[in-house]
């Protein structure tokens, strides 16, 4: 392979996203060991990078995630009981055969894929980064944790200590693999105006989460990430910024 | 993992909105040109999880699933025939300059859509996946219902045809600021 065919090659190689595929191996290879080829693969993937950005900051309706939560057909699998499976099994029972019963009440829940700290790290960026609409509009921290209490999620947190110089807007409760999640939705005001997020979960929601109670810093979706756990809780602060500006919080 | 048995189906559908409904909603939107449409395009996506996603059997290609299920009712919504005219992309387009991250960042997000949507069909939704999300070439090629060469070949084209768009676009806003 010669370097103008790898350029061909690697017009199609995006950075992270294709450094397992095979058929951008010789070609990535080549381009380490060639200065211009190398040059011209970090201007394209600095180009794709600059309109990949572009691409996803087209912004997403305020109400759609609620909208998409509301169309939410009852599923079959929550009104069991009416089923007609069921009823058929219950009538197969009655003569008996308890085969199909079994086969209706005992089936795995599915798993969803992705149930690691990426995948729960994408969740959280990708809503706090996309339209969303919040649960409750509150300043009262206290009227926050009854919400958290009614609905399941972690009331007992412990807020860093830069929050409390922040305006608390509402929050949310999110899922996640069976679990519910507490969001808390702050503003910080003045000339440098942002939203700031702090996700709080169990521990026990994500299990290969970073133990560690000094925050892991990442940035995922356009927003600055601070994670760790303390106790049984983990916790995320996202902001949109740096990572000093979410170090300032904690 | 502990909890599977107890897991409440709404939550995981919860779960999986919360994850994939702002890069759906992103391709949909690139693909449509409209906001209803988007936002139909996305809520039917959905619905249609809720109500068949428990015959996926490998629950690993959900996203892929997702995705398209999403393009399938794009094209379900038009006329497939009269809107997917052959585009012949003349070969003098390899020629182009390069597109240099400064050029696009001359462009905002809505002006670099704008010329996504201009890219012609059979090579848009190539591009807006290439850029938008990280789907392999192989889930690509499912997502889209081609074989992958031809998922790189549109590719190819796409990028030139968008490429030679944001060009014509940045020349034409510096005549005008010229102009001025």
């Amino acid at each position: 392979m010669n370097a103008e065919q790898a350029q061909q090659i690697l017009q199609n190689y995006r950075p992270r996203v294709d450094d397992g595929d095979p058929q951008f191996t010789a070609a990535l290879a080549l381009a380490k060991s060639d200065p211009e080829l190398a040059a011209w693969l970090d201007a394209h993937c600095t180009s794709y990078e600059a309109l990949r950005r572009k691409l996803r900051q087209t912004p997403i309706p305020e109400d759609l995630r609620d909208r998409i939560l509301a169309r939410q057909p009852v599923r079959a699998r929550a009104s069991w009981w009416a089923r007609p499976a069921f009823v058929a099994a219950v009538v197969v029972a009655a003569l008996g055969v308890n085969l199909a019963g079994y086969f209706v009440f005992w089936r795995e829940t599915p798993v969803i894929a992705e149930n690691n700290f990426a995948g729960y790290l994408q969740m959280t960026t990708v809503w706090a980064s996309g339209g969303y609409s919040m649960d409750i509009k509150t300043e009262d921290a206290e009227a926050l944790r009854r919400l958290f209490a009614e609905r399941g999620s972690p009331t007992d947190y412990v807020l860093v200590p830069g929050l409390a110089a922040l305006s608390l807007e509402g929050g949310n409760v999110l899922g996640w693999e069976g679990r519910k999640v507490s969001v808390l939705c702050y503003q910080k005001t003045g000339p440098a105006e942002a939203d700031v997020w702090f996700f709080v979960a169990e521990r026990t929601t994500v299990p290969d989460a970073p133990a560690t109670e000094a925050p892991r810093f990442a940035t995922a979706n356009g927003l600055a990430t601070a994670t760790w756990t303390r106790g049984d809780r983990l916790y995320i602060l996202a902001a949109r910024g740096s990572r000093a500006d979410l170090e300032k919080l904690l | 993992m502990s909890g599977k048995a107890d897991r409440l189906p709404e939550l995981e559908f919860e779960g999986l909105v919360n994850r994939y409904y702002a890069g759906l909603y992103q391709f949909a939107y690139s693909l449509s040109h409209s906001e209803a449409d988007a936002c139909d395009l996305t809520q039917q996506t959905f619905y249609l999880w809720a109500r068949k996603g428990d015959q996926l059997r490998d629950r690993s290609k959900v996203k892929t699933w997702l995705f398209t299920t999403l393009y399938r009712e794009f094209l379900k919504g038009r006329r497939r025939a009269s809107r997917f005219p052959h585009v012949e992309l003349g070969e003098v387009e390899n020629e182009l300059p390069g597109l240099s991250a400064n050029l696009v960042d001359r462009l905002d997000a809505a002006a670099i859509i704008a010329c996504v949507r201009e890219v012609e069909e059979p090579y848009r939704a190539p591009i807006i996946l290439f850029y938008l999300e990280d789907h392999s070439y192989a889930e690509i090629a499912q997502i889209l219902d081609v074989p992958m060469g031809t998922v790189m070949s549109r590719l190819s084209r796409g990028r030139r045809r968008l490429q030679q768009l944001i060009l014509k676009t940045t020349s034409s806003d510096k005549e005008r600021t010229i102009e001025r």
